[in-house]
């Protein structure tokens, strides 16, 4: 009935209970019949997310409306120990949403209301399956965005955008998920429905939200998320800068963020990338340029119009064959298209790709753009580079055919070099994808085994029984309630104890 | 009292005394440890002030990596060699360490700008109480590989474990600074003029409402702008002025080095206090930006109800108000009462920061917040012995 394929760690198999007819009949009762599939041909929509290489049947699809449907239903599993997957619109590039067969699997795409908007306080209240554009054309309007802007934000939910702390090519200045949540209604493992956080900033207690953003649905299920809104700026410059080569074009971005200039967004794509981009959306991209820069420059006038000055002069200095301004808003529009398009048109260039989302530090850009060619070079694949380059996030799109014999374990493998490659220049494994099923097993690779077992003092904290999506994040589950010592009182002079060190 | 050299020796010192049931009070700098309800139990001190070296600066990643026992000051001054800086101001207080500012998450005027600790932190090496030694995060600035740990620290008092180094994003020092000062008879109208700037597209870094300034009612708006363009400052507070109307009237404009002298003064003297008789408290109210006006006049209610003094500073654009209140104990309870009331009516949150030792035990410095009962549960995992801070954190933690 499942079969997860290709699988990088050992995978943690517990029995999972079946869901039984009564099961289903309790769910159909709490959701009524239309918030609950069991047709294996539906199912089958569930059975992977963005990362189409791994699939597993659910057990059972509920579509809860109502932080009080999801508690239901959540409160269920745990009577049951039935582990259960929160879904949001499946855009995943990491296989956080790929259910755990035969689990429950919770899709919150009918959870679609904003509930508030406070534009003076620069808040707004969603439900999870909001999709995260939807935010923006609501306060629009009124002159406000929401900053946090994913590629594939146009069907993104907030919720996978909490669980994933997504990013987006704005976050070099305007941070991520993560600095724009403030508070969150959540249903914990064990049904309890928690308010982490609130309105205001710096409320006293731990940073609940803030370890809840970017837990990959493992710690529970938001089900109500207040978000921070802001204004839309004065001014906006968005420029493209043509270059021979990446080289040329990784020295223009540590050129103009050494000369303290911070733009909006800073992104590069090689010349596989431009050719991929312009056969699928014709963005107008110089076709014979080596590397394309965007550069967008936001704020009040004044300081947009000497920095977009400053940031020409720093590409025609670093080689720049080419300088575009865009001059209206379809302009600008086109010239992020070919950008937001990438991972889709890479499909025009090779039948199947690997996305990776490794991070470097700016400054080894060039080292390690030439040890992933070089690397491609060995396995003989081509690989796509699009990055967001003011932050060194590198997006590696591993180009393979999968007719050729062996070539999807080859291109894991090189996905997996380049990898590595990004932590050994002190980056991490992951920018914005997450972790999810797909790179668990590089974990070790940057965090010791003490590592992941302090991270997941938070698991066992929140979720000591495993049932929130539980094969993500981590490759080896920490045993929770382990007792702690004895407490043995011993009346030790505070000197003395100081002078054994 | 304890002062390891290195991060395993503190670790051993942590595991020897979580074995032993001994309670253990890291400190930095020593500049907050009147925060919290005072600790339940300590045996040993443990200070880390021999973790004091920068372990990386990549001015070109504008990334800093340091140990946690680092002076603030000596960090900044470091940085500002290379034009940059790490773009967090708590109120100044000498001595006031990396690790004190992660531990107590304190924001100062320009958190608007820059967001807090938790937006600029990157990663985190602890030691938990066991002894175990475990990272977090990572060393640049996009991550999201794990549990983020450096969030879970910040601001944890140092109840979950001790942090032995962390690493930060780093700015650029702006180049030009100009602030626009003006007062008015009461709040009110300055708390309006705040709405219309954040409504605007002005881009300052600080938006502070002081008072009183004078022996009435008086406050005072300084609102600042810095830029590495010396024309975005200038025009910025030009509209200013226009986008204020009336109240630019009698506006005065600060530049050259009385620039950053004012912002610094205001820093400093808020740490310094203002009453040496009676007893005091100084409190932190965090709430929505437009609840401020409202708050602020509880805030003067209550302080004229029970005869206190009162001095008090709000980082209006984000939503914080300082104030030190002083006069008899009972009626600073009262007040604190009435005023954390107000502040949670308004979806907000009221925090005592610092306080008279004569009222030790007889306030709760933090509420309630509504998800207590999860921290605890997270403080059991990390720290099933309470050995860190005992009792000093929310709810007793
Ligand atoms: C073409 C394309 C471009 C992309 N570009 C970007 C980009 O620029 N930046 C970026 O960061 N990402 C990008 N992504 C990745 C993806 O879109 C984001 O990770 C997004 O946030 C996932 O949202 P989703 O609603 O599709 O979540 P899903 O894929 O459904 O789920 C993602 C994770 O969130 C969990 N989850 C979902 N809802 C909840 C909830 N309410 N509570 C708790 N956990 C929940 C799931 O269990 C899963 O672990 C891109 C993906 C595609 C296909």
């Amino acid at each position: 009935m499942t079969d997860t394929t290709a699988s990088p760690a050992v995978a943690h198999t517990p029995t999972i209970p079946a869901i039984t007819p009564r099961i289903v009949a309790e769910l159909r009762a709490m959701l009524g019949d239309d918030g609950v599939i069991t047709e294996m041909a539906e199912l089958r929509t569930y059975e992977s997310d963005g990362l189409a290489s791994y699939r597993a049947t659910p057990g059972v699809v509920v579509l809860p409306t109502s932080t009080e449907q999801v508690r239901d239903v959540v409160r269920l599993c745990a009577r049951e120990g039935i582990p259960f997957v929160p879904r949001g619109s499946g855009t995943g590039l990491s296989g956080g949403a790929l259910p755990t067969p035969g689990c429950v699997l919770i899709a919150l795409s009918r959870m679609r209301q904003i509930l508030a908007v406070d534009l003076p306080n620069q808040r707004v209240i969603v439900q999870p399956g909001v999709i995260n554009l939807h935010v923006t054309q609501r306060v629009a309007p009124a002159g406000y965005y929401s900053a946090p802007d994913p590629s594939s934000q146009q069907v993104c939910s907030i919720g996978g955008n909490i669980a994933e702390n997504s990013g987006g090519a704005h976050c070099l200045k305007y941070g991520f998920t993560v600095n724009h949540v403030l508070g969150m209604r959540v249903v914990l493992a064990n049904g309890e429905v928690a308010d982490l956080g609130g309105f205001a900033v710096d409320l006293p207690g731990y940073d609940l939200p803030g370890i809840f953003v970017g837990s990959e649905g493992t710690l529970g299920i938001a089900t109500e998320i207040i978000l921070r809104i802001v204004r839309k700026p004065e001014a906006v410059v968005t420029a493209l800068a043509a270059f021979p080569h990446t080289d040329a074009a990784g020295q223009a971005v540590s050129d103009i963020i050494a000369g303290g200039v911070l733009p909006a967004a800073i992104e590069i794509m090689d010349r596989l990338s431009i050719a991929a981009a312009e056969a699928a959306v014709h963005a107008g991209y110089p076709e014979s340029a080596g590397a394309v820069l965007l550069v967008e420059l936001d704020g009040v006038q004044p300081e947009v119009a000497e920095q977009s000055a400053q940031v020409e002069a720093f590409c025609r200095a670093a080689g720049a064959t080419e300088w575009r301004l865009a001059r209206t808003d379809e302009e600008r529009a086109l010239m992020w298209k070919g950008r937001k398009s990438a991972f889709a048109a890479a499909g025009r260039i090779s039948p199947n790709y690997i996305v990776q989302d490794g991070v470097i530090p700016r400054t080894a850009l060039s080292a390690v753009l030439r040890e992933i060619e070089a690397l491609g070079a060995r396995y003989g694949l081509r690989v796509a580079n699009v990055f967001h380059a003011g932050d060194g996030n590198l997006h590696p799109l591993v180009l393979y055919d999968e007719r050729d014999e062996g070539a999807f374990e080859r291109a894991e493998a090189l996905a997996g070099e380049i990898l590595r490659t990004c932590v050994a220049s002190g980056g991490s494994i992951t920018g914005e994808h997450g972790v999810g099923m797909d790179k668990r097993g590089y974990m070790p690779v940057m965090f010791s085994e003490a590592d992941m077992a302090t991270h997941q003092l938070l698991r066992c904290a929140l979720d000591p029984e495993r049932l929130a999506n539980p094969e993500k994040v981590y490759p080896t589950p920490r045993l929770c309630g382990e007792t702690p010592g004895v407490y043995r009182p011993h009346p030790l002079e505070t000197a003395g104890i100081a002078e054994r060190f | 009292m304890a002062d390891p050299s290195s991060g395993e020796t503190l670790a051993a010192l942590l595991a020897f005394a979580d074995g032993e049931g001994l309670k253990v009070l890291p400190r930095g700098g020593g500049t907050h440890q009147g925060m919290g309800f005072p600790p339940a139990g300590g045996d040993i001190a443990l200070s880390l002030a021999a973790l004091n070296t920068i372990i990386e600066h990549a001015p070109h990643d504008q990334t800093v990596t340091v140990q946690s026992g680092l002076p603030i000051a000596d960090l900044q001054a470091h940085l500002a060699q290379t034009g940059q800086w790490l773009a967090l101001d708590p109120p100044l207080r000498p001595g006031a360490t990396v690790g004190g500012l992660i531990a107590t998450a304190v924001a100062g005027p320009r958190r608007l700008r820059y967001g807090g600790v938790r937006d600029q932190i990157l990663g985190v090496q602890v030691a938990l109480a066991d002894g175990t030694i475990a990272r977090g995060g990572g060393k640049v600035v996009k991550n999201v590989a794990g549990y983020d740990l450096p969030k879970l620290f910040t601001g944890a008092l140092g109840t979950l474990g001790v942090v032995l180094s962390a690493s930060f994003r780093l700015y650029p020092l702006p180049a030009d600074s100009r602030t626009l000062v003006c007062d008015a008879m009461a709040p009110e109208p300055l708390c309006e003029a705040v709405q219309t700037i954040s409504a605007s597209t002005l881009t300052p870094t600080a938006i502070d409402i002081l008072g009183p300034v004078d022996s009435g009612q008086s406050c005072r708006l300084a609102v600042r702008f810095q830029s590495r363009v010396e024309r975005s400052v200038t025009e910025q507070t030009a509209t200013l002025r226009t986008l204020l109307g009336a109240l630019a009237n009698d506006a005065h404009e600060l530049h050259g080095p009385e620039e950053p002298d004012f912002w610094h003064d205001l820093d400093t003297q808020e740490a310094t206090g203002m009453s040496d008789e009676d007893d005091w408290l100084d409190l932190r109210a965090t709430l929505l930006p437009g609840e401020l006006a409202g708050w602020l006049a509880a805030l003067q209610t209550v302080v004229a109800a029970h005869a206190l003094a009162l001095k008090w500073r709000a980082h209006a654009g984000h939503g914080t108000v300082r104030a030190r209140l002083a006069g008899k104990a009972e009626s600073l309870l009262a007040a604190v009462g009435a005023l954390r009331q107000a502040a949670e009516d308004a979806r907000g949150a009221l925090v005592i920061e610092d306080y008279a030792p004569a009222l030790a035990g007889k306030l709760d410095p933090w509420g309630t917040p509504a998800a207590l009962d999860l921290m605890r549960r997270v403080k059991a995992q990390f720290d099933p012995r309470t050995t860190l801070n005992p009792g000093r954190y929310v709810g007793g933690i």
